[in-house]
């Protein structure tokens, strides 16, 4: 009954090869034995420094303690993604991780507020979301477990160093049975009839048979898109930025925001990520309208604290591979594609290929359906950022620079039409049941560039406005309140005020 | 919204369907004035003339505020515990299929995975047997769930005696001050624009509303006027017939008998009052008169301009798991929720067209599960065979956009059927088979003592209040 365990080779020892070896090591280690190559004259990305909540759950499953992980990558908390200029200059919203509000008489929170809003009243949405509130202050506490009360409305995730992340996994990985084989890969052996691959071959002549070939190779894509040739669907169209200038600073004393900020740029946007010993920076620009030079002296003109290291630029396209698994090869992370980190998405599409692949392990032989489910499930998620994305894009009326007369004027996938004009006509957002970013993401990024509503749930109606405004009134006094006694982010963290 | 509101809603008919939008309507709107034109019933309306129900009616009930204890008192309903098939398929022998947790031992691992093994490996009885409420399914009891037991985690329905239950949504339509007069469809008169501008009746009358509803029954005059294209699922679902009967009360059973033959199926389900029978076939088997037509299938756009069809002016399948009501009910939510401004604009319309065509299709592909496992030779939707592959292959359940029908709900009728998976997911297959089935073994034995302590159904009932048992 029992099927022999397969030989698992993961390729590439980044953030994505080390967490695909923990888990499956971890998980499956009756069905699965692991070795993963990584050459360390081959650098990594690791920019990916900004996670989403999904993090978290990945982190419970592998059993790992909270505080260590943290404390070892030098995580910093993260509410929300806070965005600048986007919309239009001055403006400034953020995504956060909760919702805004409680239903009401089963109407989401968000059409009662439209009412109000519509009379000059009600304040900011912003105000009725606990981790906004939260956020602004730079204060810290983990959700509360009863769902019943107000301070349960929120998540949260990390923002932390990705290049100690790989490392913090790799004592993991290997404690759990993954071997570790240093070396550059030269070549790829295929099986003659099957077009499998059969063995990876390394720079010392060495030889590394597998059953299945986990490809953590980055942008390279050595395994799926060199030696097997999956095709490139290209979305630059829609997404044109190619380059990111990164600059590491130091910390500015006081406080740490539990936020990532994307600020809109004139050929792109910039991200900030505070993490507890610096600040991470970074300019995500469109090659076609900024030179190397341009964005490295405005990333070192942008930045608050003093650089760590010269400016560094990563170049990159964004789509996917038309199919992440090929053959006996399942690519997981940047080797699969690529979707600017606007969204901070990075590490959850890998999460959800290394969750995919856990789901449909084969059993036996790699059959063809099961091939075909995870790549679907691959490109629902990578369909629906996709949209996502185009959509902080879209929604703009900038005016100052040829890429936001470019990028807002681009024609935008029929998909996101019908979500915009959905939303335009009475605040309501299409539902689905899987998948990244729900009501409350979509509702802050339209309402945050400037989509405002024009109609509402009817059901709001009946409720009279001397009532309705007095009950928000109360909420926010509420929220305001339970924020206020919690501790600063410093403070959760453990560090020195 | 002031502007752009919808102001009055005037329904084509005073069938059960009518009068739960009537009710749903004037309840979440108070502002709007609703109208319900009484036309004569339609015998081939299913939803308003099939009893059944599942387990998402009382969720109905809270919106539009009608209380469970109330129907049973009126004798208007009777709760319905599972559906008890027999001789559905040669794979499966008597088997119950009921709503709630089945097995609670594995933490994350799906208990499906851990019971598939243990019954290849001949440890495990029938997957009802490892669920509350098939346990007292089996022994033939019900009570309602009560939260902090062993008896908590489980749902039930309603079977609804169509007469009275009608009566009493008729009251609350007008104690929530619905207009409701007597009257038939004559025709409509149209704008410049091809938008409705008034409904006419046959006497002359003239109704004008910002928003039409035809619940009138399958032949929808009101929303063919736009447009009759139709999602024909004839060659899902084999049987286009049903004929209904009555016999006199029997001993009441908290389950409905499905009763499987290789060219028809026979239902039997305890009313208040008498025992509703009926029989499902093909009209190529021999044509009779007094049988109901089953059009098994969908009008492609159920909301179109400022038309909605309800019921079976929008969906009609057949009676296995009784959707038809359910469909209806959830219609009527998802109109209410997504109830767009007064030029019932296109984008607004395609997003209930969307949500209600998803909803719909697993309904027909959950029924067309039970005939292709019966041995029907039948066209199997690409959707139910992605979901048959996948569960056959390895117990994996995929999950898919809008269906109203729990993972559960899918998962007992796909190992009632006998869909047992032929493997297990590797992360399954790392629990110990010898402790599994220790484990099940004891829980099994628990469960079946439940039933034991609890009083026959009849005697429940009457302690409820319940009439006509």
């Amino acid at each position: 009954m029992q099927q022999p365990r397969k030989r698992v080779v993961v390729v590439g020892g980044g953030t994505a090869g080390w967490m695909a070896a923990s888990a499956i090591a971890k998980l499956l280690p009756h069905a699965a034995s692991v070795e993963l190559i990584e050459s360390a004259e081959i650098g990594i990305v690791g920019v990916g420094e900004a996670t989403l909540p999904h993090l978290r759950a990945f982190i419970q499953t592998l059993g790992l303690d909270e505080i260590r992980f943290m404390a070892a990558t030098h995580a910093t908390y993260k509410l929300g993604i806070e965005f600048r200029d986007f919309g239009k200059p001055g403006d400034c919203y953020l995504h956060p991780f909760g919702d805004f509000g409680r239903p009401l008489d089963d109407v989401p929170f968000l059409h009662w507020w439209l009412r109000m809003h519509a009379l000059g009243q009600g304040g900011d949405l912003g105000e009725y979301c606990v981790a906004n509130v939260m956020a602004a202050q730079r204060r810290f506490a983990p959700p509360a477990a009863d769902p019943e009360t107000l301070l349960s409305t929120y998540g949260y995730a990390y923002q932390f160093d990705a290049t100690r992340f790989g490392p913090y996994l790799r004592i993991f990985a290997e404690a759990n049975g993954v071997t570790r084989t240093e070396g550059r890969i030269v070549s790829v052996e295929r099986h003659p009839e099957t077009g499998d691959v059969t063995a990876v071959v390394l720079e010392s002549g060495g030889r590394i048979h597998g059953d299945l070939f986990v490809d953590c190779s980055g942008f390279r894509s050595l395994l799926l898109g060199d030696a097997l040739g999956e095709a490139w669907e290209d979305w630059s169209h829609w997404l044109p930025c190619d380059r990111a200038m990164a600059l590491p600073c130091t910390s500015p004393p006081g406080e740490i925001e539990p936020l990532t900020r994307a600020t809109a740029m004139p050929a792109g946007w910039r991200w900030r990520i505070p993490l507890q010993h610096r600040v991470g920076n970074g300019y995500v620009y469109s090659s076609a309208h900024l030179s190397e030079d341009e964005a490295s002296a405005a990333i070192l003109a942008a930045v608050e604290g003093a650089p760590l290291a010269d400016p560094r630029v990563l170049r990159f396209k964004a789509g996917r591979r038309k199919r992440s698994w090929s053959h006996n090869v399942i690519a997981v992370g940047l080797a699969s594609g690529f979707l600017e980190p606007l969204e901070s998405t990075s590490i959850y599409l890998v999460q959800v290929a290394i969750q995919q692949l856990i789901d449909l392990f084969p059993i036996g032989a790699i059959e063809v359906a099961d091939r075909a489910e995870f790549n679907a499930q691959v490109d629902y998620e990578y369909d629906r950022i996709r949209d996502f994305l185009i959509l902080h894009y879209h929604a703009s009326t900038r005016d100052d620079s040829a890429f936001w007369r470019d990028v807002r004027h681009t024609a935008i996938p029929n998909s996101l039409t019908e979500k915009i004009e959905l939303f335009r006509r009475a605040g309501r957002i299409q539902r689905y049941s899987r998948g990244l970013f729900f009501a409350p993401s979509w509702i802050a990024v339209l309402i945050g560039q400037g989509i405002m509503p024009k109609g509402w749930d009817q059901r709001v109606d009946a409720a009279n406005p001397q009532e309705l405004g007095p009950a928000l009134e109360r909420l926010r006094g509420q929220i305001a309140r339970e924020v206020a006694t919690l501790p600063g982010h410093r403070a959760a963290l453990g560090l020195p005020a | 919204m002031s502007g752009r509101a919808i102001r009055s809603i005037a329904i084509l008919g005073g069938g059960i369907v009518g009068l739960s939008a009537a009710a749903a309507f004037a309840r979440a709107l108070p502002q709007l004035a609703v109208t319900v034109i009484d036309t004569p019933l339609d015998p081939a309306a299913l939803a308003d003339r099939l009893p059944g129900s599942t387990s998402a009616i009382h969720r109905f009930h809270a919106s539009i505020g009608v209380d469970e204890q109330a129907l049973l008192r009126a004798g208007a309903a009777l709760p319905r515990l599972g559906l008890r098939f027999e001789n559905w398929s040669a794979a499966a022998g008597t088997w119950y299929h009921v709503h709630g947790e089945h097995g609670a031992l594995a933490g994350k691992i799906p208990f499906h995975q851990l019971w598939a093994r243990a019954r290849r490996e001949g440890r495990a009885e029938a997957w009802h047997l490892y669920a509350p409420a098939g346990a007292l399914a089996e022994a033939g009891k019900f009570v309602h769930p009560q939260p902090g037991t062993p008896l908590a985690a489980f749902d039930y329905a309603l079977r609804l005696e169509p007469g009275r239950y009608r009566e009493l949504l008729a009251a609350l339509a007008d104690r929530l001050r619905v207009t409701r007069f007597a009257g038939a469809f004559g025709g409509v008169e149209r704008r410049a624009n091809g938008d409705l501008a008034a409904l006419l009746l046959e006497d002359g009358r003239r109704v004008e509303a910002d928003l039409y509803v035809d619940a009138s029954g399958p032949a929808a005059p009101l929303a063919a006027v736009f447009s009759n294209r139709f999602e024909d699922w004839r060659g899902a679902l084999p049987f286009d017939r049903v004929e209904i009967g009555e016999a006199p009360p029997s001993a009441a059973d908290p389950n409905d008998t499905v009763i499987g033959g290789t060219r028809d199926w026979q239902f039997a389900s305890s009313l208040p009052g008498k025992t509703l029978l009926g029989r499902i076939h093909a009209s190529s088997d021999g044509n009779d008169d007094s049988s109901i037509a089953i059009r098994r299938g969908r009008r492609a756009e159920p909301w179109i301009r400022k038309v909605l069809a309800l019921g079976d002016a929008a969906v009609a399948l057949d009676p296995l798991h009784w959707p038809n009501l359910h469909l209806a009910q959830s219609g009527i939510a998802r109109a209410i929720e997504l109830l767009p401004g007064r030029d019932c604009h296109p984008v607004e319309t395609a997003e209930y067209n969307r949500r209600s065509r998803a909803e719909a299709e697993r309904m027909r592909d959950f029924q067309a599960l039970h005939y292709l496992r019966a041995g029907a030779m039948i066209e199997v939707p690409e959707s139910l065979a992605h979901v048959l592959e996948q569960f056959e292959r390895r117990g994996r359940f995929v999950h898919q956009d809008e269906d109203g029908l729990l993972e559960e709900v899918w998962i007992a009728a796909l190992l009632g059927l006998g869909v047992v998976p032929h493997a297990i997911d590797a992360l399954a297959s790392a629990v110990p088979a010898d402790a599994t089935a220790s484990r099940m073994a004891e829980m099994r034995v628990g469960l079946a003592r439940l039933p034991g302590r609890l009083p026959p159904y009849a005697d429940y009932l009457l302690r409820c209040g319940a009439r006509g048992t």
